[in-house]
């Protein structure tokens, strides 16, 4: 049966007949006419439309659009004549534009800056994009410490990932990744303290790390080690590392030796994995003698989850879940933990996760602050510019009128004047981006920031500086080009017509670059002013007399001390497990069935003092041992738990019951925590684990103390490298 | 020897042009691609290497009669011009040579003769 005969969608008509050359217009419409029906005839009314539309759209070419290929040619001579104009312009007003150009420089370099923190944000792990990329998951654990308040950690007990991938087929492959700081030495013993990191081998299938050199194969073998580019270049300078082997000192673990199995090309700072140093996952299992199906709590990698194409996270879910029972009936006193799959692209910035041994996004307030920032000095430029190119039209009203009077109509005023300020903006981008080099590279410093310009992508890169040049050009020239094109030609030409010096919009842009300028002299002396208030600020204990020697264990704590006590400079001497601002714990404790959250550190002789702390105890320590059989707790502590009578009370850590021994003064460990004490707990762990001694030297001795400490440790124990570090450089991290 | 080079697709074109003969028009051209070389093309690009190869001197046209399925427009018939002969033949020629000399898939191992 012949289908109703419909015509061509009217719109799609229209456009072509508007677009198309006349002298063609029959023959491409009788074209697209007979297809038309002929696909009505052979196929679907709405078939036929939608292909009538695209030949429609096909025909925008130059030989069948009217006007083209004259459009072209005229267009391009008027912009040259344009940029002629402009360059003659400049070179009578060499100075104006020449500050034009200079602070419009240095605002677009402040953009770039800004725009780093942008770039880290929006391209985070896109080095590891790919189309597995989506069926990567990492594994969340929710723990549930009190009511209405969860603790997320992007980390997973060992033996979950390769349990689940046992039990389930969807699961193709699994990724557990955890980091330390550890001590590594070079052939020739030269130390470097590193960000080591521990992997499944699955790391290289899973995730982009190009190997320079070596093989992917070699990775699982024994104690192989492959280093960042940076890093084999460091040790190794342009020898080839492959088969040279290393030194690994584990604090309180035996020294490993190591070979070198292949070197990874370098990996932009905004991705989740950062390390100079990577190692099989099972020897950190061996170093650490750790049990691989044991969930004792304490060693939680970071684990991602490779699953099947076409299998989604909540399939799966329940069974993730379901091993949180398993995992909270085995330990006792353990919070209620519940585990999800996050896709491995999604966006987690550092204030909303607890912990993770991966790297998170900046977060939005870095970005916020610097964009606002560079946006102010970039608005302050452009108002300059505006104002400059005011003043100089003033001098240039005869031309304007001329160029009006011999049929020059308001656009091409306009889109000339424009072309001058897009010029100008050209040579700022120019520079901007040269001084970009130099201002990024003090940026990076300052925020000790890693992520750079070599680590753009270079299409985001220029399409965001397009748009940054495009808009501050139309903002700086867009109000003079438009007064300019308004003017009337015969007063201009009668010289009758002249531009006041000021007027109402001069005034405001004027007003409004004076404002924002005195705005960043402010904020300037402000933030220079914070540097000696976060110097002067009390820390509740000596931090400007203390500085810190890593050691392994009682063995090198005894002799140590002994070489060194009696150092003239050197007023205490201490020794921890875990230390403030470095290594201390959070755990939850139960008084009166209220859970109460505390900062736990494990110390050992004489930390309280050596520390500086001042103490209050129910009988004054009589030794230099102030911890013994009980714990020590802060003022915070007592106020926030409402203990009326502490030395009566006996408190329930994880590692047993403890009678609270004494009070120290209130201190602060966390600037960016804020300047509240929080509660602390202070308890004795066992020697074998000491792991930092503390020196407090006399006033103004520090430096002296520590030379004096480095020469004893030469002579102790001439095979280890000598390591400190001060204790106001830690506060102020 | 001519010196004008033809693309794939404008030596396409022309044979479909010397093919269709007096039905050598722009939307005919595009059903012989889809019918003969299950090949979909734009009408677009086709008027525009004929529009090419007319500036060149390797086809012509002329505007025939109105006809009711194209709702009672006319249309360009194009046609092959001698240059434009002279340009097919020598391609023809440069590639049937060049063919002979692929042992496997020369014409004589076939045993084919023109």
């Amino acid at each position: 049966m012949k289908r109703e005969q419909v015509q061509p969608p009217k719109y799609a008509r229209k456009l072509l007949l508007w677009f198309l050359k006349d002298e063609i217009a029959e023959e491409v419409e009788g074209d697209l006419y007979e297809m038309f029906c002929y696909n009505q005839e052979e196929g679907s009314q709405r078939r036929a439309t939608l292909l009538y539309w695209f030949q429609v759209l096909n025909y925008m070419r130059p030989f069948a659009v009217r006007g083209f290929q004259t459009f072209i040619p005229v267009y391009f001579n008027v912009q040259v004549s344009y940029i002629k104009i402009a360059f003659r312009i400049f070179s009578k007003n060499k100075l104006s534009y020449l500050i034009n150009t200079t602070g419009l420089g240095l605002a677009l370099a402040c953009c770039i800056t800004a725009y780093l923190f942008v770039a880290y944000e929006l391209e985070f792990d896109s080095h590891h994009q790919s189309p597995q990329a989506a069926n990567i998951y990492k594994i969340h654990s929710t723990i549930s410490i009190a009511e209405n308040r969860e603790l997320v950690q992007i980390q997973a007990p060992v033996p979950l990932a390769p349990e689940l991938s046992k039990e389930n087929s969807s699961i193709v492959n699994y990724c557990r990744y955890i980091t330390e700081d550890a001590l590594i030495l070079s052939e020739n013993q030269q130390p470097f303290r590193e960000e080591i990191a521990y992997a499944d081998p699955a790391i290289f299938e899973m995730f982009n790390f190009p190997l320079l050199t070596g093989s992917e194969q070699s990775f699982p073998k024994g104690r192989q080690v492959f280093l960042s580019e940076a890093f084999a270049k460091t040790l190794f300078k342009w020898e080839d590392p492959i088969g040279k082997t290393l030194t690994l000192h584990v604090k309180n673990k035996e020294v490993v030796e190591l070979m070198v199995g292949g070197v990874l090309e370098r990996v932009p700072d905004n991705n989740s994995f950062i390390f100079n140093v990577l190692l099989p996952f099972e020897t950190f299992l061996n170093i650490y003698e750790v049990d691989p199906d044991s969930w004792a709590k304490g060693w939680k990698p970071s684990t991602f989850i490779q699953l099947a194409p076409g299998i989604t996270a909540k399939s799966l879910s329940e069974e993730v879940n379901s091993f949180a029972h398993i995992r909270n009936n085995r330990i006792s006193s353990e919070e209620h933990t519940n585990y999800s799959l996050e896709p491995f692209m999604s966006s987690f910035h550092y204030d909303e996760i607890e912990s993770s041994y991966v790297h998170l996004r900046v977060g939005f307030l870095p970005l916020i602050v610097t964009g606002f920032m560079a946006l102010m000095i970039l608005l302050i430029a452009c108002f300059n510019l505006t104002n400059t190119m005011i003043a100089i039209t003033n001098k240039r009203l005869k031309e304007i009128g001329l160029r009006k009077s011999i049929g020059a109509n308001s656009f091409q005023i306009f889109s000339q004047f424009l072309t001058e300020s897009f010029l100008v903006l050209f040579f700022s981008l120019i520079l901007g981006g040269l001084l970009s080099i130099w201002i990024v590279g003090e940026f990076r410093a300052i925020a000790n920031f890693k992520f750079g310009l070599e680590d753009l992508n270079n299409g985001n890169l220029l399409v965001a500086m397009l748009v940054i040049t495009v808009f501050a050009s139309v903002l700086g020239g867009f109000f003079p080009a438009l007064q300019n094109s308004k003017l009337s030609p015969v007063h201009l030409i009668k010289g009758s017509n002249k531009l006041r010096g000021t007027n109402w919009f001069t005034r405001i842009l004027i007003s409004t670059e004076f404002g924002l300028t005195v705005i960043f002299l402010i904020a300037g002396q402000v933030f220079y002013q914070n540097i000696d208030f976060q110097a002067a600020i009390d820390f509740g204990f000596a931090k400007e007399q203390v500085f810190i020697v890593p050691i392994e264990g009682e063995k090198e704590y005894l002799p140590f001390k002994a070489a060194t006590e009696n150092a003239h400079v050197i007023q205490e001497i201490g020794v921890t497990v875990s230390h403030i601002g470095l290594q201390q714990s959070s755990e939850f404790i139960e008084i009166d069935k209220q859970k109460y959250e505390v900062s736990v550190v494990a110390v050992g002789e004489n930390y309280l003092f050596s520390m500086g702390f001042e103490v209050n105890a129910i009988d004054p320590p009589t030794s230099i041992n102030p911890i013994d059989q009980g714990i020590w707790v802060n003022e915070a502590f007592l106020k926030e738990t409402k203990l009326l009578a502490p030395f009566e009370e006996k408190i329930s850590l994880q590692s047993g019951q403890y009678q609270i021994l004494g009070v120290v003064n209130d201190h602060i460990d966390d600037l960016q925590e804020g300047k509240e004490a929080r509660p602390f707990i202070f308890y004795e762990e066992d020697p074998t684990k000491y792991a930092y001694m503390i020196f407090q030297t006399k006033v103004g001795k520090l430096e002296e103390g520590r030379y004096l400490a480095e020469e004893s440790w030469k002579e102790l124990f001439p095979n280890r490298p000598f390591e400190s570090f001060l204790q106001e450089d830690l506060m102020l991290e | 020897m001519s010196d004008i080079r033809l693309g794939e697709f404008e030596e396409t074109t022309l044979l479909l042009v010397g093919i269709l003969g007096s039905e050598a028009y722009a939307f005919n051209l595009a059903k012989e691609f889809q019918e003969k070389l299950s090949r979909t093309v734009s009408i677009g690009a086709i008027h525009s290497t004929l529009k090419r190869l007319e500036k060149k001197g390797i086809v012509k046209s002329e505007i025939g009669g109105p006809t009711a399925k194209r709702g009672g427009r006319r249309r360009r018939i194009f046609s092959i011009t001698a240059e434009g002969q002279r340009v097919l033949l020598a391609s023809r020629d440069t590639k049937l040579s060049l063919w002979n000399q692929y042992p496997p898939l020369s014409i004589d191992n076939f045993k084919l003769s023109f």
